[in-house]
């Protein structure tokens, strides 16, 4: 184990409550803001993320790992190939069961994801929230997001009517 | 039905001046709610606008409007507009209209939601004009007449904005370009009758207080069709040739057709890097599809696509079909889509082997 990491980069990213996670720089890299960091070499070996609590940035760390991508890995263990089609699939279980977590995780991973920059990881975390918002009834959506209407019947009516096709 | 042929949705921003005015709304915030709600308990403003809803499809951000006060002041914030725009496919400009209410259905070809269905999807709705009649588009801008034709008025569906070209009543739009040079957007006009003193080619720029600009006297057959932007230059189809207009230069000149002059009915449609042109028999039952594969030296493709309409079959499956149709080809996502207007009431979509593939059934009275 210790053979296989030598000679890649590692680096800290540090979370505003003090925890520290050493993760190689090509996963770190998967964050754009963090790869811009390093590429402007503004990232000495240590980089504090603020706002992400120690919990969410193990998390995004976590997610990092796992789509990072293995092309760059060679060497006997790599000899059993997995087709291209099946570790996609794979990916998807893995990031479904991901997914998993309840709303304030979901939206703290979200507002992580778009700070970071990390595209896949947004886009993971905000499906939920865009599905329910197209595929529910207003009143649903109202229900499920714990939005309160606080329009009048008329003023929502005149909102309906203004866009009726919307609504067929 | 008619077809507009010229992109709907790339990101665009036009300065409309003191002459911008919204569409009568309800008051976008509620009092105080602008400050004290966020949208959605645990995530910040900003990331649930153009994080979440930037991400939404046009229909279901007219939702969000009617979910409350504060959601509508967000979805109908100018720049998140913008960035929502910024997102949107460009897609070709089809376009029913329908008298009650007053409006016209913008519809992808495809179903763009990939859902199984064969229905064409109405995608947009631009509403509350009577008389509504689009005449250009480009890059997403709309120009239209209202009042049969006698005002002329430019909208951005993407931000909302819309305002009256009062300046131009007398005149009729033949096409809307961007102007590289000055990264202007302009539109090419002309007054008709032929015989008036004034009569000849105008251009005009969208947000000047300047009168339309002389460039030249009147050429015959440019106002059957839409034009089609392509590489920098509008092109027609008359009767005997292509007739170009270099959007830079400001110019008119010439190409040849590959028709035989007088023969049959032709248009022009882009299809991707390549100019693309139909033409039809004399039944409207054969479309041919042709491709000029070299455009500096005008060389058509020479074996051309031929479609032949099932007009039989339609006559067995539409009960009340009444013999009238009109034919127009369009390119979308790769495909050449042969559209068909069938008795003003439905319009059916044909893939290049003659098959029917997705159908929309509206009363259509343009």
């Amino acid at each position: 184990m210790a053979t296989r990491e030598a000679g890649k980069k590692m680096i800290m990213l540090k979370s505003p409550d003090g925890m520290e996670f050493e993760v190689e720089e090509a996963v770190a890299m998967e964050s754009q803001t963090i790869r811009k960091m390093i590429e402007d070499d503004c990232a000495d070996t240590a980089i504090l993320i603020p706002n992400i609590n120690s919990k969410i940035l193990s998390r995004v760390i976590e997610y990092c790992n796992k789509h990072v991508p293995t092309t760059g890995a060679t060497g006997a263990a790599a000899s059993d190939t997995v087709a291209p089609a099946a570790l996609a699939e794979d990916l998807k279980i893995w990031d479904a069961e991901f997914i998993k977590v309840n709303r304030a995780t979901r939206f703290n991973l979200i507002q992580a994801a778009s700070y970071l920059n990390i595209k896949g990881l947004l886009d993971l975390t905000s499906q939920t929230t865009i599905d329910t918002i197209s595929d529910n009834s207003l009143e649903e959506i109202r229900s499920f997001l714990s939005t309160k209407n606080d329009y009048l019947p008329e003023e929502e009516q005149t909102i309906r009517r203004e866009n009726q096709w919307a609504f067929q | 039905m008619d077809l507009v042929r010229n992109q709907l949705a790339t990101d665009i921003a036009l300065d409309f001046g003191e002459i911008s005015s919204p569409p009568p709304s309800l008051p976008l915030l509620h009092g105080s709610m602008a400050e004290s709600a966020s949208l959605l308990h645990g995530l910040q403003d900003e990331i649930f606008m153009f994080e979440i809803l930037v991400r939404l499809p046009p229909k279901s951000l007219l939702h969000c409007c009617a979910v409350c006060h504060a959601w509508r002041g967000a979805t109908s914030d100018r720049d998140f507009l913008v960035a929502h725009h910024a997102r949107q496919p460009s897609l070709p400009l089809l376009y029913t209209e329908i008298d009650d209410p007053p409006s016209i259905d913008i519809i992808t070809p495809f179903p763009c939601d990939h859902r199984a269905d064969d229905k064409l999807q109405p995608v947009a709705q631009l509403s509350g004009a009577h008389d509504f009649f689009p005449v250009a588009c480009c890059d997403g801008l709309l120009v239209f007449t209202t009042c049969g034709g006698e005002r002329l008025s430019i909208c951005n569906p993407a931000t909302r904005q819309y305002a009256r070209l009062n300046q131009l009543d007398d005149f009729t739009v033949l096409g809307m370009y961007p102007h590289s040079p000055t990264s202007e957007y302009r539109l090419l006009l002309c007054v008709c009758p032929e015989t008036d003193a004034q009569s000849g080619f105008y251009v005009f720029t969208l947000g000047s207080d300047q009168q339309p600009r002389h460039i030249g006297a009147h050429a015959k057959g440019l106002l059957q069709h839409q034009p089609v932007l392509f590489r920098g230059s509008l092109h027609w189809h008359t009767e005997r040739l292509i007739m170009v207009f270099d959007t830079t230069a400001e110019l008119f000149r010439q190409m040849r057709s590959p028709i035989d002059p007088g023969h049959a009915e032709a248009d022009l449609f882009e299809m991707g890097d390549l100019l693309g042109m139909y033409s039809l028999n004399e039944e409207n039952t054969i479309v041919h599809v042709w491709v000029m594969q070299d455009y500096e030296g005008q060389v058509w493709a020479s074996k051309a696509w031929r479609v032949q309409l099932p007009i039989a079959e339609l006559r067995v499956l539409l009960k009340n079909f009444r013999g009238f149709w009109c034919v127009d080809v369009a390119y979308w996502d790769g495909d050449v889509l042969v559209l068909v207007d069938i008795d003003k009431d439905s319009l059916l979509q044909f893939d290049i082997d003659g098959k029917l593939v997705a159908s929309l059934h509206r009363r259509f009275l343009c």
